[in-house]
């Protein structure tokens, strides 16, 4: 273990930060893409983000006490991270109705083997999506683990993932590369993409960045 | 602005301990953590002089270099709010416990089992210091707000399922 990580050897440079943005940008788009695709939903995302985060004031740039429906998967590869997929409660039921058939608001809870998977395989898809879109642009297989689904507090979930990528590390810093999405047409219905890189792994992240447009 | 001052003071706040974080306030301020999954909210309460003392641990143990404050690992945040507590007039034998938590939210991959860990080491560490633990909610899959009130010592524990007072 090293020294400790201080937020100064975390500045990003103009070009490295436009560089995370990017490879967020478009890992997000081709997973958002694939989650249209089997939906029919128009899907937007928003301008994604790249950021370096106070472990301590991460819950501050979310909705901490929002219910979502969470799926968690882990990225293998050249670096290793923790990807999460989340849906506010109404769009979970939304995406389970679409894809199990059901009128538009029959899903009234996610009680059932059934409605999980449904939700698991969405994240699965998104997942696969995510990580091929990296692969491809960085040159080396990125894999996601099998999904693991919980149904709770958003400020809960990302605890769970800064701690799953900085445990070993001394670090009050994380890596946050955020997405969000929604469905215009269809009021209401919107999701997050968060990608959390293991601390150990930025280093490699940034330097195939560099590799990649040299 | 001595008044202006006074007023504040009296004034309920509401001060939000972020991961690794503790609060220490007197009566009629609120503490709350939001959002806790596998990381523990330990309040601590003396009722005779209504201080009150939150901390957001994430970790069991680990070190934690210079930072004094810093609660993020369970053997430093303890003794590190406890002395807190008592610099502000807080006495020792009258400091009571609560604590929330510990959960596992993604069960399938919970290969370390943080919160299991860190609901031991909390506990642990309480023992040692000679602290009494009155109340726990820990474990299970469910994420929790914990709000202590320093005017009752009230710990509230909210779930999606709804909220309940210890």
């Amino acid at each position: 273990m090293g020294e400790r990580l201080k937020e100064e050897d975390l500045v990003l440079s103009p070009f490295q930060q436009g560089a995370l943005n990017e490879l967020g940008n478009i890992a997000s788009c081709h997973a958002v893409t694939s989650l249209a695709e089997m939906t029919g939903l128009t899907l937007d995302i928003d301008m994604p983000s790249a950021d370096v985060v106070q472990i301590a004031e991460a819950k501050e740039v979310i909705d901490a006490e929002k219910i979502v429906a969470g799926i968690s998967l882990q990225l293998n590869g050249e670096f290793t991270g923790n990807l999460r997929i989340l849906f506010p409660v109404k769009s979970a039921f939304a995406i389970i109705d679409i894809l199990m058939g059901k009128t538009p608001g029959d899903t009234k809870g996610i009680e059932t083997d059934m409605e999980k998977s449904a939700l698991l395989e969405i994240g699965n898809i998104l997942a696969s999506s995510f990580c091929d879109a990296i692969s491809d642009l960085l040159q080396f297989p990125l894999l996601p683990s099998t999904p693991s689904f919980s149904f709770g507090m958003m400020g809960a979930m990302m605890e769970d993932a800064i701690i799953a990528v900085s445990y070993k590390e001394k670090t009050d810093y994380i890596i946050l590369l955020r997405c969000d999405f929604t469905d215009e047409s269809k009021k209401g219905f919107y999701g997050y993409i968060m990608l959390f890189p293991r601390m150990d792994g930025l280093k490699t992240i940034l330097n195939m960045l560099d590799a990649a447009v040299n | 602005m001595v008044n202006g001052q006074r007023i504040s003071e009296q004034t309920e706040k509401r001060l939000y301990a972020g991961i690794g974080e503790m609060h220490v306030a007197h009566n009629p301020h609120q503490l709350i953590i939001m959002g806790l999954g596998s990381c523990i909210g330990l309040s601590l309460y003396d009722r005779t002089a209504k201080v009150g003392g939150v901390a957001h641990i994430m970790l069991p143990d680990g070190n934690n270099g210079d930072q004094e404050r810093s609660c993020k690992f369970a053997n430093h945040a303890v003794p590190a709010l406890l002395k807190e507590m008592i610099r502000n007039k807080a006495k020792k034998e009258q400091i009571v416990a609560k604590i929330a938590g510990g959960a596992s939210m993604f069960t399938a991959i919970d290969t370390l089992k943080i919160g299991e860990r860190n609901t031991v080491v909390v506990k642990e560490e309480l023992k040692k210091a000679g602290i009494r633990l009155i109340a726990e909610d820990t474990g299970k899959t469910c994420a929790r707000t914990v709000t202590l009130d320093t005017r009752t010592g009230k710990f509230s524990v909210k779930t999606k399922e709804g909220v309940k007072t210890m």
